[in-house]
């Protein structure tokens, strides 16, 4: 069991972070300041994300739960956006970003809550909430890449692609090439995640179990389970996500459209 | 067999114009007037206000491949998706457009500019459009391709293509005996 932690303890630890600050100042690297900004935006954020978790918890209801992951989904939409170099509109990469993790998440992770994880009930916040956050941030990766390197392509190979339009190909078969390769890259997080994990790192969630005393390979079956459920959700995301971007790129009459592309904004 | 009526291209011109099966036409006009966009669009590669028609039929009621396989455009810079020409049509006629031996089946990348551009006319040419656009097709060709060329627009054109070029050789509508549309 993790024993209560005090205020003392916490400040204890931030010593080190001051101990950087001071390593910083010393050395001139002008990243001090950053580094405790940085400390003190997470203390903030934990606090409030903790005591904003806490309510959810009391409130143990449905609704509140599944409109807790929609939030989550609506804000890493925002950070998706905020990883494109240009983006097909900014509303539409929130929305489709948002869209897709909470399609392809609750396709997933309600399932998984409910059949697999047996928690009772199957929308008990104190599960449901971690797993899919875990889940929609690593899709998050995903499908922001994605989206960055469709984009990236399409401008890149725009003769190639409107060559194949002229040639009478439909504008699925033009942009063949650009989607499997974005798609090949939005996956290539998960795939590294899956093969380099327990090699270098004891990963999130088995760590937490452990800490909490929880068996060990009770711990691993369930890190695998999680991560079943992230490639899962990841491909759902990124292939949703490349294909709507496919259609928002083109137009009824098969014409690349990169006048939806903001750039430089 | 293809009209535009009215259609407005991306400088803001409004143009109209029609050609019929069996007629050629050369676009003519300064860099910038325009020529290239209005090829574009009607390749229905752009979109923008007006009518495109294709025998009396409005483009729209077209599928696009298909509108695009009947009235096919072949770029100033022509981009290729597989390794070589042939790759591309191997049914093509490339000696038609002066290009034999290996060349068609040596890698895209290899070619110069101007066999590049010849290609991609054999290419459009195997497709059997019924209207031909191409944009600068004797730009990059020295005299004797750019006389293949020619040679093949006219037996094109005798065989009911309707074929639209632009060019800024003042010569080459009279060589070819095409209408001529300056854009102003």
């Amino acid at each position: 069991m993790t024993p209560d932690l005090t205020p003392f303890d916490i400040a204890a630890a931030s010593a080190l972070l001051f101990l950087g600050a001071g390593l910083s100042l010393v050395l001139s690297l002008h990243v001090g300041r950053g580094l405790l900004v940085a400390g003190a935006r997470m203390v903030v954020q934990l606090v409030v994300l903790a005591t904003l978790l806490g309510l959810i918890f009391a409130a143990a209801n449905v609704w509140v739960t599944l409109g807790a992951m929609a939030a989550m989904a609506v804000f890493a939409g925002f950070e998706v956006l905020a990883r494109q170099d240009a983006p097909a509109g900014r509303r539409w990469t929130v929305a489709v970003g948002a869209g897709v993790m909470i399609g392809a998440g609750w396709v997933v992770v309600l399932p998984a809550l409910a059949l697999l994880i047996e928690a009772r009930p199957w929308y008990a916040p104190q599960v449901a909430l971690p797993v899919f956050g875990m889940v929609a941030g690593s899709s998050m990766t995903g499908i922001a890449l994605a989206l960055d390197t469709f984009s990236t392509a399409i401008r890149r190979d725009v003769r190639i692609v409107e060559a194949r339009l002229l040639a009478g190909h439909t504008r699925g078969e033009a942009l063949s090439d650009p989607v499997r390769q974005a798609i090949r890259t939005g996956l290539m997080p998960t795939i590294n995640a899956m093969s380099a994990i327990g090699l270098v790192t004891i990963p999130g969630m088995m760590t937490g179990q452990i800490l909490a005393g929880a068996d060990v390979m009770q711990a691993a079956k369930y890190q695998m389970v999680l991560m079943f459920l992230i490639a899962g959700t990841s491909v759902l995301g990124v292939v949703g996500a490349v294909h709507a971007m496919a259609r928002r790129m083109t137009d009824h009459r098969h014409r690349l459209r990169l006048d939806r592309l903001r750039t430089g904004e | 067999m293809i009209a535009a009526d009215e259609v407005r291209i991306a400088t803001g011109r409004v143009v109209s114009l029609a050609v019929a099966r069996g007629e050629g036409l050369v676009l003519a006009g300064a860099s910038g007037a325009g020529k290239s966009l209005l090829l574009r669009r009607l390749a229905d590669l752009d979109p923008g206000a007006g009518r495109l028609t294709l025998d009396g039929r409005d483009c729209a009621a077209i599928s696009a491949p298909d509108y695009r396989r009947r009235v096919a455009l072949v770029p100033a810079e022509p981009a290729f998706w597989r390794p070589s020409l042939r790759d591309h049509a191997p049914d093509a006629d490339f000696e038609a457009v002066g290009l034999d031996g290996a060349r068609p089946a040596a890698p895209v990348t290899s070619l110069s500019s101007g066999e590049r551009m010849r290609g991609a006319i054999a290419l459009a040419v195997a497709r059997n459009p019924q209207v031909l656009l191409l944009d600068e097709p004797t730009g990059p060709l020295d005299p004797r391709a750019t006389g293949v060329i020619e040679a093949l627009l006219l037996r094109l054109t005798a065989a009911g293509t309707a074929v639209i070029l632009t060019s800024h050789d003042p010569e080459q509508p009279r060589r070819l005996g095409f209408r001529l549309l300056s854009l102003p």
